[in-house]
């Protein structure tokens, strides 16, 4: 791409521009590789790629969502990639749910979790206690629970 | 070595002992050398809400901690600091900020390990 381009976004920030900077006077192009996309690693075989919780994730500009088949690809992205958040479907693998969360924790605890289920919120609390996981989302989970998600990744400064 | 003591206001040594490391008013400061206390201050915490339980933990990792004495924990926030390579000792029972920084310093504190967090299995502690 030939001339001076910058991707300017609501939430472009100082180290964005930088690298921008720096791409456009060496290569002389900006790629989206450096908007600095947070991964959202999404672990939930039974969701349809086109429901409105995925299409409203993969339609924020801030967010780049990796769909992964099986609990060794998601871990090895957590290894790899250090995703913003991995969305865990409860029953999605052989492994309890809760087993894998801290094998992602293993691997790097900064790394947020989330998961489907239908669970009881008292049996969810019990389960989950010390595992720093966010609120749990519904059986399927809509348009709207990932609108809140994201605005609680957010809260805790995944974007910034 | 700097060691992170959870406590309640104002702070300092002669404080009490925060039960719950993320929860407390603020963290005492103790810079220690050869087993000595060479400097006590106060760093205030960071609020956080359910799910980012690791925002203290870098808050103390990007303020130079080396080691936190600690009463409550959960398994992820352990995990966490033992990732950033800072080593947590259990100090549950120590009514104030001294007695549990002297009772570190004198080798009496046992590692905080994943069997005593929060739903880790051991003994309750306030998560």
């Amino acid at each position: 791409m030939a001339g001076p381009y910058f991707q300017v976004t609501a939430k472009t920030n100082a180290e964005t521009v930088w690298k921008s900077v720096v791409l456009q006077a060496v290569f002389g192009y900006t790629t989206s590789y450096f908007t600095m996309k947070k991964n959202i690693v999404l672990f939930t075989p039974s969701l349809n790629p086109a429901s409105g919780f995925i299409t409203t994730l993969s339609d924020d500009e801030d967010v780049r969502v990796t769909t992964v088949a099986t609990a060794e690809e998601m871990l090895r992205l957590v290894r790899e990639e250090s995703p913003a958040l991995v969305v865990l479907e409860e029953g999605a693998d052989a492994r309890k749910a809760f087993d894998l969360v801290i094998d992602i924790l293993s691997i790097n605890a900064m790394v947020n979790t989330i998961m489907i289920t239908a669970m009881d919120p008292e049996s969810w609390h019990e389960k989950s206690e010390g595992l720093g996981m966010l609120e749990p989302l519904p059986v399927p989970p809509s348009a709207t629970d990932a609108r809140k998600l994201l605005a609680t990744l957010g809260r805790l400064g995944v974007f910034t | 070595m700097i060691i992170g003591i959870p406590s309640t206001q104002p702070g300092g040594l002669d404080a009490r002992f925060g039960a719950h490391f993320g929860h407390c008013d603020l963290y005492t400061l103790v810079e220690a050398e050869n087993g000595e206390i060479k400097e006590v201050r106060t760093l205030p915490n960071v609020p956080h809400q359910q799910g980012g339980c690791l925002a203290p933990v870098q808050h103390l990792a990007d303020n130079g901690v080396d080691v936190l004495l600690a009463g409550g924990m959960g398994m992820r926030p352990l995990m966490g600091f033992n990732q950033k390579g800072i080593d947590v000792y259990f100090a549950a029972n120590a009514p104030t900020v001294g007695v549990a920084v002297r009772a570190f310093l004198a080798g009496n504190l046992q590692k905080f390990t994943q069997d005593l967090t929060c739903g880790g299995g051991g003994q309750p502690i306030a998560g």
